[in-house]
């Protein structure tokens, strides 16, 4: 890797294209995550009463099946980035490290 | 530094001593317990194959990139295994459900929360990390950063 192809990357519009829908993708998922688990820590500091509701008469309170919901939903999360890390951005990546080796001559 | 080490262990030790004094009661009052064989024959067998194990691993392992990546052999999945067997440790396996059960739903906050950072972690950092092919923190602040300040910043040490 010299400075040259370094260069060459980041005049790509490729690159740009890359960075950005994958910042995007970053913050989204980062985003969802917090406002999830800051909504319940908030609902727990400050309405507890909406987490103690009793399902059905059963030991089964809202408040534990929203934490259960919180740790299969974030799971299905890292499924998602990582499926679109793997596929499209290491695709778009080798893509790019190839063009730039050669250089537009 | 030297004094300051000195002044640790004594410190250290009359710990060691006001602990000990302190015990000798209920040291004098508990009976001695029945010599528990199988106890002992599994422990020494669990120590045996962890240390068999590391002996032939570390005969495979030439350079750094063998050590923390075990020369880039290893497929995802089994890094995916490795790491989580990492992360369920005894902190998860008997700190939270202690934590359950003794805390109730609070404990159960405090497992989400502690699973939380992971995807955080994993949307904003995983691949900066592994684009800079570098594999420990102080490895990835020595190589953005000032590598002689990095160095000099005891915790970052590796």
């Amino acid at each position: 890797m010299s400075s040259e192809m370094y260069a060459r990357i980041r005049k790509n519009p490729k690159f740009k294209e890359l960075v950005s829908k994958r910042e995007r993708l970053a913050w989204t998922l980062t985003g969802i995550v917090l406002v999830l688990f800051f909504g319940l820590f908030l609902t727990v500091a400050f309405n507890p009463a909406v987490l103690a509701i009793r399902l059905g008469g059963s030991y089964v309170t809202t408040g534990l099946l929203i934490g259960f919901f919180e740790f299969i939903f974030f799971w299905l999360l890292t499924a998602v980035y990582v499926r679109r890390a793997n596929s499209e951005f290491d695709a778009v990546t080798t893509e790019l490290l190839r063009e730039s080796v050669k250089g537009p001559k | 530094m030297h004094k300051t080490l000195v002044k640790l262990a004594s410190g250290l030790v009359a710990l060691g001593i006001t602990g000990a004094t302190l015990a000798a009661p209920a040291v004098e009052i508990t009976q001695k317990q029945p010599l528990n064989i199988p106890a002992i024959v599994m422990f020494a067998i669990f120590v045996g194959l962890t240390l068999g194990i590391t002996y032939w691993a570390a005969s495979r392992t030439k350079t750094a990139s063998d050590f923390y990546t075990a020369g880039g052999g290893i497929t995802g999945f089994q890094n995916g295994l490795a790491m989580a067997g990492d992360y369920m440790s005894a902190a998860t396996l008997l700190g939270l459900t202690a934590l359950v059960f003794t805390n109730g739903y609070d404990g159960y906050l405090f497992m989400i929360a502690f699973f939380v950072g992971w995807p955080v972690i994993l949307f904003l950092m995983a691949e900066r990390l592994r684009n800079l092919g570098k594999f420990t923190f102080a490895d990835i602040t020595s190589y953005r950063l000032d590598q002689g300040k990095v160095g000099r910043w005891p915790p970052s040490v590796p």
